[in-house]
């Protein structure tokens, strides 16, 4: 795992994915793996990298958010209208 | 062939499961036959009644894109893998609600309720999800409100926001008085509970300040600070200083949640709610799977018998008879308007492929429903004299020990006081007696299955740890509750003079809040005051206002059905709308016009009165009575007006039905028109990136 993956928070889960790949996934190790990026889907701890991969994708001009820029952005449209329930 | 074969085995267990709890009535069954059937039903209903609706109703095309496609903008607008979308969906409709309704409903006896919440899931809730959540899907994403606006014309589309605005705040009511009596004299809840405040604002700081956007590291941080907290809870409870500091009325505590309430709704986000959130959805899905996995671990005897006296609509909990009440009671878990939001809110905007909706939809009301489930077993697994003496209300049997068991007891069920007393020393709280709301008393069943399967030592903090998980939800409701309540009332205020519906504008936010807050606040007081423990009084109310919704969902669904073309399948809407706007119509109608001052809210006012001008009341009901008076009458007007806006919604929709089929000019369908998808369906997308 690369330095750079421990200073730069949100490459972290990429770094271990990256280094299960090369090491080759055995099944409990790909069941664990499948299991924590569910888990990172359902609270949306992945989301940054979403929204990343999905800018790259397209080649739109508008500027980058920064993961804190983006984070308070996604928290306040998420709670302005109803998200939750009884 | 070999999944039909599959499906026939799973039927019969199933029907069987189902028979034995219908018939085994002279001995206790075994909650395994409960899990049993409702896992058969869940699997059929799912294979086959949601797979039929998906390719025959909806005609679902793998090949359309859908709004999260075409409109990505990798934010709110995103594609999700299916089981993320499952789980995102289930931690959104899943609180408090099924947890309560069906404790609540136990006085019947478990089989009613069970019945209710298997059933009027797979053909009434799960349904209603799904089919919102299509139909949601195929408008880009649009709020149930602007569906029926744009659908049936702007009255239904009035009256469908003016209901969610008022269930909004009998809502919030509702659970703020269930969290303070279980806080009321229990220093460790007490502590516990406001412990989370703090806990929520350093959360929100790590996820802000130090780790952005990195939820999962923060949730676990709160969860290890929150276990923390159940444990010092224990603490501060033996220690004689510190737990007089936790020590509470009920009324101070109600004053504490509407202060709370109102500054939260005014804070930023970050701060309270959407950190209590994040760690509220982890510790959801981890309690649902270690419930699940103890109670088939100890296998529990139900010991409610089948049907109880109380059938005959003379409960201690809330009056009234099993129809329509038992329907009214369990809303989550069975059919649940609100769910309706959720699903024409954020969830539609994630769905990659429309194939995923049944899984999202109709799935993730299964699992709420199974949750039902788990509450039921954890309520009847107690000594039905034990759960009665937690769940009704001192007014009713008495404020003396002695009385209370001596009422229970001759009820039939039987309980001690040294029972009683042995009990609440186990879980570490002064007294059980007639801790209304259903909280306390689910979380005395699932400390018992907790400790029973992972450590009979650890049963007090498994109770407070119960409760905790209840709160957590239940403060979310509050602030998440109070912030919609807030944009509702600021938009409203904004079509008078503009200013007003300046969102972010701080004299509108504190004009709006105080307006929510006053309202919900209002309902809370008078419900710690009153004697017989205001939940028999507002928890029917609650059921009202949400079957309201959801016979508003269920009409919006039932006139879209018929604007597209497909009137001959309109009943799997319309059967479930029949029921809940029969049910729904029967309850407000006894509610209004019962003479029976336990049923009535009218009959209840004018009882009141009269026993007050007589001079016969206690000096210290007498004191309460005039705000009682006011606020029965008060529900008598909000009964009618549920009845009202449910019947002007369902008319509207048949009358624009009727001139669709007529061929007379209605609003035009809002379907946004096919594109295809250039995402590739044989490929299924990466959990994430």
């Amino acid at each position: 795992m690369s330095r750079r993956a421990w200073t730069q928070p949100h490459l972290f889960h990429i770094a271990i994915d990256r280094q299960m790949k090369q090491q080759g996934r055995k099944p409990m190790r790909q069941f664990l793996s499948s299991g924590l990026s569910l888990l990172r889907g359902v609270t949306g701890d992945d989301a940054y990298e979403k929204y990343l991969a999905h800018m790259q994708a397209t080649d739109a001009s508008q500027p980058l958010l920064s993961q804190k820029e983006f984070f308070r952005a996604q928290m306040e449209q998420k709670w302005s209208c109803v998200s939750g329930c009884c | 062939m070999y999944a039909k074969l599959a499906a026939a085995v799973l039927a019969i267990i199933g029907g069987f499961a189902m028979g034995g709890i219908a018939l085994q009535r002279a001995e206790p069954i075994n909650s395994l036959w409960l899990v049993t059937a409702a896992v058969c039903v869940y699997i059929l209903g799912y294979r086959f009644y949601a797979k039929w609706i998906e390719t025959r109703v909806f005609v679902i095309d793998k090949t359309r894109a859908t709004p999260a496609e075409r409109l990505n903008n990798g934010r709110d607008f995103v594609p999700t893998h299916r089981w993320v979308l499952f789980g995102h969906h289930f931690a959104a409709i899943a609180g408090a609600g099924p947890l309560v309704g069906p404790t609540l409903a136990m006085q019947f006896g478990y089989l009613p309720g069970t019945l209710w919440i298997l059933v009027g899931a797979v053909v009434g809730g799960c349904v209603q999800d799904m089919v919102i959540l299509f139909m949601s899907t195929r408008r880009n994403g649009k709020s149930l409100g602007q569906m029926a606006r744009d659908e049936l014309g702007p009255i239904g589309g009035t009256a469908a926001v003016l209901g969610t605005l008022m269930i909004v705040v009998i809502i919030i009511a509702v659970l703020g008085l269930v969290i303070v009596n279980a806080m009321k004299h229990s220093p460790w809840a007490t502590f516990t509970v406001f412990a989370t405040i703090p806990i929520a604002m350093v959360v929100g700081y790590f996820m802000r300040h130090w780790r952005p956007g990195r939820v999962l590291e923060g949730s676990l941080l709160g969860l290890a600070l929150l276990l923390i907290a159940v444990v010092v809870g224990g603490w501060v409870n033996d220690h004689p200083t510190f737990s007089n500091l936790f020590n509470y009325e009920g009324v101070s505590l109600a004053w504490f949640i509407i202060g709370y309430g109102w500054i939260a709704a005014i804070l930023p986000v970050w701060v309270l709610l959407a950190p209590r959130d994040y760690i509220s959805t982890f510790l959801k899905i981890g309690v649902v799977v270690l419930l699940a996995a103890a109670i088939l671990l100890i296998h529990p005897e139900i010991k409610m018998p089948a049907i109880t006296r109380f059938a005959d609509g003379t409960g201690p909990i809330f009056a009234g008879k099993i129809f329509p009440f038992v329907f009214i009671t369990i809303a989550c878990g069975a059919l649940s308007g609100f769910h309706a939001l959720v699903s024409s809110g954020t969830t539609p905007k994630m769905i990659s492929n429309e194939g995923d909706i049944r899984l999202a939809g109709y799935g993730s009301m299964a699992m709420e429903s199974f949750v039902g489930i788990m509450a039921v077993i954890a309520a009847t697994l107690l000594d039905p004299g034990v759960y009665f003496a937690i769940n009704v209300g001192a007014g009713v049997v008495g404020k003396e020990a002695a009385d209370a068991v001596a009422t229970i007891s001759g009820w039939g069920f039987p309980v001690t006081v040294e029972q009683m007393k042995q009990l609440a020393s186990d879980m570490g709280e002064s007294s059980l007696f007639a801790r209304t709301g259903g909280a306390p008393s689910l979380a005395v069943g699932m400390a018992s299955i907790f400790s029973t399967a992972f450590g009979k030592g650890l049963i007090a903090l498994w109770y407070h740890f119960a409760i905790m998980f209840e709160a957590i939800f239940i403060l979310t409701t509050v602030d998440a509750g109070t912030r919609v309540g807030r944009f509702m009332v600021q938009d409203a205020l904004g079509q008078i003079w503009k200013p007003m519906g300046r969102t972010s504008w701080y004299p509108s936010v504190l004009i709006a809040s105080t307006i929510i807050v006053a309202g919900w606040g209002y309902f809370l007081y008078v419900g710690v005051v009153d004697p017989n423990g205001g939940i028999n009084i507002l928890w029917p109310l609650f059921g009202i206002a949400n079957q309201m919704l959801a016979a508003i969902a269920l009409t919006v669904a039932c006139g879209i059905l018929i604007k597209t073309g497909k009137l001959r399948y309109v009943w799997i809407t319309g059967i479930p709308l029949t029921w809940i706007a029969v049910v729904t119509t029967t309850a407000a109608y006894q509610k209004i016009f019962s003479p029976d001052a336990k049923l009535g809210f009218f009959a209840a006012a004018n009882a009141l009165s009269d026993q007050l001008a007589a001079g016969t009341l206690a000096p210290d009901r007498a004191a309460v009575a005039p705000t009682l008076i006011f606020n029965q009458n008060l529900d008598g007007w909000l009964t009618i007006i549920f009845a009202v806006l449910m019947w002007i919604v369902i008319l509207e929709m048949l009358r624009v039905s009727i001139r669709h089929v007529k061929g007379l000019s209605v609003p035009p369908s809002s379907e946004t028109p096919y594109v295809a998808t250039r995402l590739d369906p044989a490929a299924p997308l990466p959990h994430s990136h």
